[in-house]
């Protein structure tokens, strides 16, 4: 029997026994019950929960999530409880859960930090709460605040660390062809002739000059940069793939940053899986709480590859590009003798190809040779350890293109220091 | 004692911050003041309220504003099964045999009763006579009908204070769970195996919902009964004709008590459900939230009881108009049907008789005089002896369970230092019961050498003053009821006329024997025509029968007595003659 049962129960014996005062506690209980019901869930419609974050953060920031309560109605929330799902490879501290008072007309904010320790894309969230009325008279009501999502950029490391030199020519080659005139780079005027185009008359100096003149360009052209980045793992060493292959990743970031922080364009190609290309609602790990990829999925390879990012320049393709290596994986795709040709041929001719890749073999100087023929500029950086990278620079010299060797690690430094100068 | 929880929670110990302990305790634990102060006293006043309705309805079947004054015993054994069950609820008294300490309690508290029942509807403080009556009649002593139903409600209420504390008990969150839950997680991944048992506190509250659903039905039904004036047996041969009463103040205060009481307890035990849950899953608490709760509580009962103050109430209401309908409506189906049948009926019997249908004799009453009155039996000095021993006997027992009970019920409860003290008058009284009972035996002994001569005095009527005062009167005259002391004269008056030869034959009607004694006795015709006739009264009338009547019957009987041994007395000189 429940408080229903209770008051139509009183209100017989009310009438029975005549005693006008049972129907006082008639409605009072009728009162009791009828604002339980209704109080609560008007109150929870006019509040408002929004949680405020920086969605991007590079690896190693602290960010601050802040989550807003605003009770916009003139009864309070007597108790809500909430919990908010943090990434556990994201957690800093205590879990938020908590258990408050919302006054009416009253806003309160919670604030929590987490630590971006690994990249990745992460969702913050759902926000799940409870509310009820207090006395238990009707069930709890929940609800929950959507979630949101977090990208924690890979490292970036620069160029010397990455044992490159610093003013490698990515991007501006000389030209032998003066085909390739520099606009940017005026060297004077000549006479007009046939053929000339008419946006490159000077008619200021012409009309002093009385004739027409045209502008001459320096035999130069700044060309396009691309990434090329090989995650296909069945290229890496089995033992340590993964940590090389996230070691591929930082090359391919901190080569991009460094670029778009020279006003180069740069682009990107991957073989890598982007788990955002799956259609349908994202996995995430239910141990780390970063984004997945679904297993069943990787049957087609073209389906889970992210499309080429065009070359361009400027801070926020650079974000463009980190937002994808910061979701990238490597799987079993497509191995990179038979795509990496492939990839390249919607680029323009003369654009440097940063090859990022395991070890420089035979089949992989085999394909960067063919990219040479194509008139690309490709430039092999092999992050596994290769004792014998001479041999590697030597071939790739005699093909016609260089080789550099990025590794990373504590164990190889004194390899590096010994070898730097020479591998270089 | 060895605490058994101990053992758990040192184990807990070292690990546990006492900061983070007393935090814990402070955010999901009512503050001390609630605990054991407020909450015992709302829960003994909702038992209360209960207990008041009870007394309410046998106030009006009894007629006796004595019951009245049983309420604040209610309230003390409440409050103390309260906290009883509080205490003993307590890890530190895991080892206690909780069976043996409340039978204890119990039988502690039916001595209390018995004796506030002694007091309250026995006439007052005790009197001599009256305990050598129950010396020798132990049963007398509890077959009692006023103390039994006091005994029956004082039951009623402590069982029902000790549901009440068990719920709010299990509903608290436990030390247990403070302990372990203020370790860090893994650590408590780590004792998984000193993880405390879950308590189904969803079950408590609704177990609390229903019990105070149920009480509030009875109560309205006690109150709304309470209403109706009985005032004689005739209103349950035409419930109809029972007049009102208005609803009295004291009744009204109850009902609102119990409701307002109620809704707050619904209150604190959806707290408490909640607190532990937060405990449970990690969730930290608003200081705020508790602060908050209770006061929201008492406000939204404040608001809804003002606003429902001012509502319409009683049969002019609507859903009153609806229910009066629907009763009418009722009442004149079963009329209609009722009428329906019985039209056959009457045709059918009028086919046997011929005439029409009259209406059933009333059944005659039952004739007095065919019903026996057995005399009181007679006591010898043999069986008053061996009741005696017996009584003795009981009592000793008695008093012995009494004593160990008290002692166990204050020993557990008392410091060590306090036990020793206890212990030492437990001793004492140990002593001094085994001198009683020395003393008794000898006594004994010195009767039965001295049981031939007793014999004779007993035989003889006219005994000296002493020896009278040296027998055992098993009962209190003043101490009956009115109609039984009146029966008592009569019937003493029967057996003294059986001693003197006028006996009464087991077909005798008192009339019938009263002709006899009259004819035996001319000298006390009178009287004993009273004597009868207020003996008829008292045994067949269903007349109040008030202590202003004994006095009359008394000094009749006593006049028949005077008279009887004025007659005797020749009878005797002429034998020793």
């Amino acid at each position: 029997m429940g408080l229903i049962g209770l008051i139509i129960l009183l209100l017989i014996l009310a009438f029975l026994l005549g005693v006008d005062f049972i129907y006082y506690i008639v409605y009072v209980c009728i009162g009791v019950y009828a604002f339980s019901r209704w109080a609560v869930p008007r109150t929870l419609r006019q509040v408002t929960i929004s949680r405020e974050f920086n969605d991007h953060a590079f690896l190693g920031e602290s960010v601050t999530v802040d989550l807003v309560w605003t009770n916009s109605s003139r009864l309070p929330l007597p108790w809500v409880e909430f919990g908010e799902s943090i990434p556990p490879a994201l957690r800093s501290g205590d879990q938020m859960q908590r258990a408050m008072y919302l006054g009416s007309r009253q806003e309160r904010r919670f604030t929590y930090q987490i630590q971006a320790g690994r990249r990745g894309y992460y969702r913050l969230g759902p926000l799940r709460l409870a509310s009820g009325d207090l006395f238990g008279l009707v069930d709890s009501r929940k609800g929950y605040l959507e979630a949101n999502y977090l990208t924690v950029y890979p490292r970036i490391i620069s160029l010397t660390k990455l044992g490159l030199p610093s003013r490698l020519p990515f991007g501006t080659i000389a030209s032998r062809q003066r085909l390739f005139e520099d606009p940017a780079r005026p060297m004077g005027t000549r006479l007009y002739q046939s053929g000339d185009s008419q946006r490159h008359i000077n008619w200021k100096v012409s009309a002093h000059a009385e004739s027409l003149l045209v502008k001459r360009f320096e035999p130069a052209i700044s060309l396009e940069t691309a990434i090329l980045l090989n995650l296909y793992s069945g290229d890496y060493e089995r033992r340590d793939w993964r940590f090389h292959t996230e070691w591929a990743i930082i090359t391919a970031a901190s080569l991009a940053a460094h670029l778009v922080n020279q006003r180069q364009p740069v682009g990107l190609i991957t073989n890598g899986i982007d788990p955002m290309q799956f259609g349908g609602e994202p996995l995430f790990s239910q141990d780390s709480g970063r984004l997945l990829r679904r297993e069943e999925e990787e049957d087609s390879p073209a389906n889970v590859m992210p499309p080429a990012i065009p070359s361009r320049n400027g801070r926020a393709h650079l974000m463009k590009i980190l937002e994808q290596l910061a979701r990238i994986e490597s799987g079993e795709t497509v191995p990179f003798t038979q795509w990496g040709a492939n990839a390249c041929y919607h680029l323009s001719w003369g654009v440097t190809i940063l090859v990022i890749t395991a070890k420089g073999d035979e089949e992989t100087c085999q394909t960067l040779h063919r990219l040479v023929r194509a008139g690309y500029n490709p430039i092999l950086l092999a992050v596994e350890p290769d004792y014998n990278f001479g041999y590697v620079r030597e071939r790739a010299r005699l093909l016609g293109f260089t080789a550099f060797h990025v590794t990373e690690g504590s164990g190889l430094d004194l390899w590096r220091q010994s070898r730097h100068r020479a591998v270089l | 004692m060895t605490k058994l929880h101990s053992s758990n929670l040192a184990r807990m110990a070292g690990n546990v911050d006492e900061q983070t302990i007393e935090k814990l305790r402070d955010s999901y634990r009512a503050s001390s003041w609630v605990r054991y102060v407020v909450r015992p006293l709302l829960m003994t006043s909702l038992v209360v309220a209960l207990m008041v309705a009870m007394i309410a309805v046998i106030r009006t079947v009894s007629l006796d504003d004595r019951w009245a004054l049983l309420i604040p015993l209610f309230f003390i054994i409440a409050l103390e099964a309260i906290y009883t069950t509080n205490w003993i609820k307590h890890p530190d008294r895991l080892r206690l045999d909780r069976s043996t300490y409340r039978a204890a309690e119990i039988f502690l508290w039916v001595i209390i009763v018995r004796l506030i029942t002694w007091v309250i509807f026995d006439g007052g403080l005790f009197g001599i006579d009256q305990i050598s009556y129950y010396l020798a009649n132990p049963l007398a002593f509890f077959l009692n009908g006023p103390f039994l139903v006091a005994l029956l409600l004082v039951m009623v209420c402590w069982r029902l204070a000790n549901i009440l504390g068990d719920i709010f008990i299990g509903l608290e969150v436990s030390e247990f769970e403070i302990q372990f839950y203020s370790l860090p997680l893994a650590l408590r991944k780590a004792r998984s195996d000193d993880q405390p048992i879950l308590t189904g506190r969803r079950l408590l509250v609704h177990l609390f919902t229903k019990f105070w659903l149920w009480g509030g039905l009875l109560i309205v039904l006690a109150v709304g009964l309470s209403t109706l004036e009985i005032r004689s047996l005739d209103v349950f041969q035409n419930p109809l004709a029972i007049s009102r009463l208005g609803l009295q103040p004291g009744l009204l205060i109850m009902l609102l008590l119990y409701f307002g009481i109620g809704f707050y307890l619904l209150s604190e035990a959806k707290l408490l459900e909640m607190n532990a849950r937060w405990l449970l899953n990690d969730i930290t608490t608003d200081e705020q939230v508790k602060k908050v709760w209770q006061r929201t509580s008492l406000l939204i009962l404040l608001v809804v009881g003002v606003v429902a103050a001012f509502l319409p109430i009683g049969p002019d209401l609507a859903i009153g108009r609806i229910l009066t309908a629907l009763l009418y409506a009722v009442f004149f189906i079963i009329n209609i049907i009722i009428f329906l049948l019985s039209i056959p009926l009457f045709l059918i019997l009028s086919l046997f008789t011929g005439q029409p249908v009259e209406e059933t004799a009333p059944i005659p009453p039952l004739n007095p005089q065919i019903l026996e009155e057995a005399p009181p039996p007679e006591a010898s000095s043999l069986i008053e002896t061996a009741a005696m021993v017996m009584s003795s006997a009981f009592w000793t027992i008695f008093i012995v369970i009494a004593v160990m009970a008290l002692l166990f019920f204050i020993r557990e409860r008392k410091s060590l230092q306090q036990v020793k003290s206890a212990g030492e008058i437990g001793q004492r009284f140990w002593i001094w019961l085994i001198e009683f009972w020395n003393s008794l035996w000898q006594r004994v002994g010195h009767i039965t050498i001295q049981l031939p001569t007793m014999r004779r005095e007993v035989d003889d009527d006219a005994e000296p003053k002493e020896s009278k005062q040296r027998r055992w009167r098993f009962f209190r005259l003043g101490a009956l009821a009115p109609r039984e002391q009146i029966r008592y004269f009569y019937l003493s008056t029967v057996r003294r006329a059986a001693e003197r030869g006028v006996k009464r034959e087991s077909a005798d009607t008192p009339l019938e024997f009263a002709e006899d004694l009259k004819q035996g006795w001319p000298e006390v015709e009178n009287e004993v025509e009273d004597l009868t006739e207020a003996f008829l009264k008292a045994r067949y009338s269903d007349q109040p029968i008030t202590r202003e009547d004994v006095p009359e019957v008394k000094e009749t009987w006593k006049d028949v007595r005077r008279q009887l041994k004025k007659r005797s007395q020749p009878d005797d000189n002429d034998v020793e003659e």
